[in-house]
């Protein structure tokens, strides 16, 4: 805190007489910001200086980089200055210097002056010095868009209008969404509506919407975050907040979504140092203890944060203790869902009737498993993958806004490279895709040196229900071209290069689509982990960090934008190594790669007769955690263990 | 009273007439995993109906009234006394031993050939006396209480390879009470109050606390094996060789050794209780014990490494043994594989070389010439190396040995090699580590690390008796594995005890082309080179975890200046409450 209040003397002795705007997101209270005339962009918008104001200097200061993204949605609310500094307290300890990349667009030109510094661990500090006075606000949507990798800021659909004392939590990461005076309207956009959806933070009685007669955008009202504290309900009447009235919380729709570019799986710790920690009401606020000591406690609101989820990382699993905190169960259930996408292993014996709004599977999944199970790693991994799922489909930014009724949009396509010389093996790989679920594909199978006409071949296709591009290659095409020649068939926004021999779980490419969309990273795949060596009818569990930007993942499961593919050209036109090349060369320009759990992958090690392996087996026999005799998929394969 | 023994089938087991003598024998085929007997279910004393007939074996010399106490405790039992004989096995007594009057129906005197003395003759010879399923073993200055024999033989009924142990405790000394007091106490159920100062053997107990008696204590339960009240199953007894005839001491750890080799369990009940009429001769002599069995027990026992630590010497019993198959293999290779096999810095090590031997011609031959000159070869090198030895075909198992190699030839071990198979083969308490060498068409070659009493335990529980090893005489091809009756004692070891494989770089082993020197003093500096290799690995790691426990302690940083932060505050907002109160 002291560094924040360093950080507004030091820009007011800078502006002498002139004004000095100071906005805050994520602090629990101002505190001596306060002097300093300090706004809370969570709290009451409809006092902040309009944007067209000016200053000598404009500070937003944010707890964490999640607060970061949720003060990016309201970036449009800002005023100008020209000298821009945004201060994030703290950042887990694997985020990189949150260099702002500005476009050659005109509107940062007049940028002359860039600073990124750490004045203290673990705190960021942008300070930007513009020619002229500019909007802030392109400054903290800048900042935001760093910490995330330089991906592009957005929320798939339609534009959203934020009303109300922090309505931004249900639109954290957006800089296009549209806020708005709480009683409206939502100011036009290019000579249209402002917005198709809005969503309104209000009391017990919430004023009048001024604007949906004439601009036909439909407005959801939920309630402010102090209308739902257990004291509140717990008053005359309160009960009926809850029942029937603004605070109902029967279903998911009903609390603010989890910022999952923010707050997800990355750096999950699958072998952890520390014991089952508990989240409980601790002074009236969630709080995760772990052996006597604190390690995080959560807002007031129940936004979960990166830092919280960072410090938390070690703990084996967290027991849940659903007990009143006063700060109601809102906040509670964003807790739970928060730390569920991050994939933190959740358990408890019972759900409260009041937590509808998790929703009927994550209420399941988080009773469904015991404190010894955790004790596994194996299951304990398992457990936390079943939670992530589901909670970021569930009660991701994207999923909320179409259950509040935006248009929901299409789902993202991809299409599969299957390329193979054994027509024996088609059926097995078609069998691993006629299996997948919560994905859309379509195959593209480059037969390579067989023909489409092979007995084997058309069997397997025939009993194939899903869309399929038949490519033949002869036998002198080199292995690369011919993959390349099927990404030409392929009418997907992704590209997944697939094996004809390794297993692969039924969530194969639905959870590489999950990590494409928390990760950030143009390309996803995971690693063996799994291992099947068929010539010595073992499987082994490998030690593989997971969960992070890498350099390799498997050939079997490289999942690439297509713009990414096409940057590079596609595959090298070589016989072999072409999976690394290609990595390299994502790598190389400028892209990222990102390898997710690998619990939905088998690769099947065969027997050198058949395939020429440049690994000797030994290599799949070092640093393992665990082997097994036959074939022994993960719980989430949902493969018998018959040997294959 | 001698020459009883037991009824015939005929005229004996009123309890079980409908069994004929098969059934009364046979004992469920349970496994038990090392040393974790916790699967088996006793049936409480009392309420059960017993089969197996017993055999208790008392060593005895110049001991006659402890020996009347003795067999007036064992008259007070309550397993049925049909089932029930006594063997004493008089160790030349000047007078000679005699049978008491009160003493169990069934019992026998027995006399230690002329000629011969100690304690493991007299229990040898009442062993080869002993006509009953199970062996009981108890020594003559001892009074067992009267479910003592039945909490014994409970365990033996659901399990063929139990060794079980009695809890005794050890009184001050002095004079004991008569054989007719015993008897009466015993009987009534009230013998403590006759040794109401008796305490535990304290090292023995503290075992059994850390250990949850003997249940965790895997691969070296055995060393609390004694033959104050201990049972055994007589076939088990006789697979292993029985008792060690030239030992006068230690000879209840050594028979305990082969027989965890045996693939026995190791069971102590507390509720087999007895006492110990005044300490034992290693309560009063410690050192004294020790200073002259730690001259015998490292020569049988390799288990206790602490014995062996000279870097050179040979040992009657090796660690491990390495078999070498020369069958179809060039003189060359087989020469790898021993001469790398013998110039590790585990040296307390065998190797057998398997080969047609006995083709070999005897008479007037050309010498560069004749048909198996690579077997000559091998055969002239190690003629007279002791620790190479040459059978036709693979000895069925290495017992006493607790470690087996079978080493394709063509493969050489690193210096540290047998050393690194044996740390990872106890690190778990694996029964068999495989070594992937390398691959074929067929299938991967390997080398197999086997623990004997792994494989030994697995043929009781499979019952076909049948070792996996002589069966595949290579060593070395598995590449159907499900195919052949290997992978199903391989599958049983695993289940009773785990299996693993590993890469043969990881533990050091090279194709002879590749092998280092065996000359000089290289297997000093090679250990020295695969030891710093080791501790460079080692230090990565810990590099690693230093990095983890340095995360850990970030967040733990921030948490605390979180909470400093907050702290102030606090002190600000009641601060400036105080103000707002007072102004």
């Amino acid at each position: 805190m002291s560094l924040l209040i360093d950080l507004v003397r030091a820009a007011r002795e800078r502006a002498g007489k002139r004004r000095v705007l100071v906005y805050c997101a994520g602090l629990e209270t101002l505190g001596e910001l306060e002097a300093y005339g300090a706004m809370d962009l969570d709290g009451d918008l409809d006092g902040l200086p309009r944007a067209e104001e000016g200053a000598a200097e404009i500070l937003v200061l944010a707890r964490t980089a999640t607060d970061v993204r949720r003060a990016a949605s309201l970036q449009s609310l800002l005023a100008m200055a020209p000298r821009v500094v945004v201060a994030v307290l703290e950042t887990p300890h694997w985020y990189t210097a949150p260099v702002l990349s500005p476009t050659p667009a005109h509107r940062w030109r007049a940028l002359v002056e860039l600073r990124v510094h750490q004045p203290k661990q673990p705190a960021w500090v942008v300070e930007a010095g513009f020619s002229k006075p500019v909007p802030a606000g392109r400054t903290l949507a800048a900042t935001a868009r760093a910490f995330g990798g330089h991906r592009m800021d957005a929320v798939a659909g339609p534009v959203g209008a934020l009303a109300g004392p922090g309505a931004a939590h249900w639109r954290p990461g957006d800089p296009n969404a549209a806020p708005a005076p709480l009683t409206g309207p939502v100011p036009d956009r290019f000579g249209a509506r402002g917005a198709d959806l809005v969503v309104r933070t209000v009391g017990e009685e919430p004023p009048p919407w001024s604007g949906v007669e004439t601009t036909g955008e439909t407005t959801v009202d939920r309630p402010v975050a102090e209308l739902m504290t257990w004291e509140r309900l717990g008053r005359p009447g309160g009960g009926k907040i809850l029942e029937n009235g603004i605070g109902d919380l029967s279903e998911p729709w009903t609390i603010p979504p989890v910022d999952s570019r923010s707050v997800n799986p990355m750096n999950f710790v699958t072998v952890p140092t520390l014991g089952t920690a508990d989240l409980s009401s601790e002074s009236g606020r969630w709080t995760i203890t772990c052996d006597g000591g604190t390690l995080t406690s959560f807002d007031a609101s129940g936004r979960v944060t990166d830092v919280d989820v960072s410090r938390i990382r070690q703990v084996r699993g967290v027991r849940v203790d659903w007990r009143h905190s006063h700060t109601g169960p809102a906040a509670a259930l964003r807790v739970v869902t928060g730390l569920a996408a991050a994939g933190v292993p959740l358990i408890c014996e019972t759900v409260p009737r009041w937590a509808g709004a998790l929703g009927p599977e994550l209420a399941r999944l988080i009773t469904s498993i015991d404190e010894p199970a955790l004790k596994d790693d194996l299951e304990r991994e398992e457990h936390s993958i079943r939670l992530r799922r589901e909670a970021l489909r569930l009660h991701g930014v994207r999923a909320r806004w179409e259950q509040l009724g935006a248009p929901v949009a299409p789902a993202a396509t991809v299409s599969v490279l299957l390329v193979t010389r054994r027509p024996e093996m088609v059926g097995f790989a078609l069998r691993q895709l006629s299996r997948q679920r919560g994905a859309t594909f379509e195959v593209i199978l480059a037969l390579h040196g067989v023909p489409a006409t092979h007995p084997g071949v058309a069997e397997a296709l025939a009993s194939f229900e899903r869309p399929i591009t038949v490519v033949e290659a002869d036998q002198q095409t080199v292995f690369g071209t011919v993959l390349n020649q099927a990404a030409a068939r392929a009418s997907g926004s992704f590209l997944l290069k697939m094996d004809d021999d390794d297993w692969y779980g039924p969530d194969f490419i639905s959870d590489l689509l999950l990590a494409h969309s928390y990760s950030g990273a143009q390309v996803v795949g995971m690693v063996p982990e799994f291992v099947y060596l068929a010539s010595i009818g073992v499987t082994v569990h490998r030690e593989q960090i997971t969960e992070q930007i890498t350099n390799f993942i498997a050939g079997g499961t490289i999942f690439s934008e297509r713009s990414a593919f096409e940057a590079v050209g596609g595959f090298r036109p070589l016989p072999g190594t072409i999976d690394a090349q290609f990595q390299h060369a994502v790598q190389a320009a400028g892209g990222q790669i990102y390898r997710t759990q690998g619990l939905g992958y088998i690769l099947r090690r065969g027997n050198v007769a058949n395939h020429t392996w440049r690994e000797p087996i030994g290599t799949f026999l070092r640093r393992n955690k665990r082997q097994w005799r036959g074939f022994r998929p993960s719980a989430l394969m949902e493969l018998s263990t018959e040997t294959p | 009273m001698t020459g009883t023994g037991f009824a015939t089938p005929d005229t004996a087991s009123p309890t079980s007439p409908a069994h004929p003598s098969d059934d009364r024998t046979a004992v469920p085929r349970a496994a038990v995993r090392h040393n974790d007997y916790g699967s088996l279910l006793p049936p409480d004393l009392g309420t059960w109906e017993p089969r197996l007939r017993v055999s208790v074996v008392i060593p005895a010399h110049d001991c006659q009234e402890a020996l009347d106490r003795t067999l007036a405790g064992l008259a007070a039992q309550t397993y049925p006394a049909h089932l029930m004989e006594v063997v004493v096995a008089d160790d030349g007594s000047d007078p000679q031993m005699r049978v008491p009057e009160i003493t169990p129906a069934n019992t026998r005197l027995v006399r230690v050939p002329e000629g011969r003395w100690g304690r493991g003759w007299a229990r040898q010879t009442g062993a080869t006396a002993a006509a009953g399923d199970i062996l009981h073993w108890v020594d003559s200055d001892m009074v067992l209480d009267t479910e003592h024999v039945e909490a014994h033989m409970r365990w033996h009924h659901l399990l063929s390879y139990a060794v079980v142990m009695g809890d005794v405790r050890f009184t001050p000394g002095g004079i004991g009470p008569s054989a007719d007091e015993v008897f009466s106490a015993v009987n009534a159920r009230d013998a403590e109050k006759l040794f109401d100062e008796s305490t535990p053997h304290e090292w023995r107990a503290g075992v059994l606390e850390e250990t949850r008696w003997l249940r965790d204590a895997g691969t070296g339960a055995y060393r609390l094996h004694s033959g104050a009240t201990t049972s055994v199953p007589l076939t088990l007894l006789r697979s292993v060789g029985g008792v060690n005839t030239t030992l006068n001491m230690a000879e209840d750890t050594d028979l305990g050794f082969r027989l965890a080799q045996a693939g026995a369990v190791f069971i102590p009940d507390p509720r087999a209780r007895g006492w110990h009429l005044g300490p034992s001769t290693v309560m009063i002599r410690e050192k004294e014990v020790h200073r002259h069995n730690w001259s015998v027990l490292p020569d049988l026992i390799p288990d206790l490494r602490w014995l062996r630590t000279h870097p050179r010497r040979t040992w009657l019993v090796p660690y491990v043994h390495v078999v070498v198959d020369a069958r179809d293999a060039s003189y060359e290779d087989v020469r790898a594989s021993v001469d790398s096999a013998l110039a590790g810095t585990l040296v307390d090590v065998a190797v057998t070389v398997v080969g047609p031997w006995t083709d070999l011609p005897t008479g007037r031959r050309p010498s560069l010439d004749e048909p198996l000159l690579d077997l000559r070869l091998v055969r002239n090198l190690y003629a007279h190396e002791p620790r190479v030895s040459f059978t036709e075909e693979a000895p069925a198992d290495s017992a006493p040995a607790p470690f087996r190699l079978t080493l394709p030839a063509g493969w050489a071990l690193g210096a540290e090699s047998l050393a690194e198979l044996v740390e990872l083969a106890e690190r778990e308490e694996y029964g068999l580590l495989s070594v992937a060498l390398d691959e074929g068409p067929s299938g991967v070659r390997s080398a197999r690390f086997e623990r004997t009493a792994a494989f030994a335990r697995a043929a009781l529980v499979s019952g076909d008796g049948r070792r996996s090893l002589g069966s595949d005489p290579d060593g070395d091809i598995d590449g159907d594995i499900d195919s052949d009756i290997d992978s199903d004692i391989d599958g049983v070891v695993h289940e009773l005890f785990g299996s693993l494989w590993v890469g043969a770089a990881e533990v050091g082993v090279t194709t002879a082309g590749e092998a280092e020197p065996v000359a000089g003093d290289t297997a000093r500096w090679r250990a020295d080179s695969a030891r710093r290799k080791r501790e460079a690995e080692s230090l990565r790691s810990e590099v690693k975890s230093l990095r983890a426990e340095t995360e850990r302690l970030r967040a733990k940083n921030a948490r605390l200046e979180d909470e400093l932060r907050r702290g102030s505050l606090k002190k600000i907002i009641s601060t400036a409450r105080l103000r707002g109160k007072t102004g």
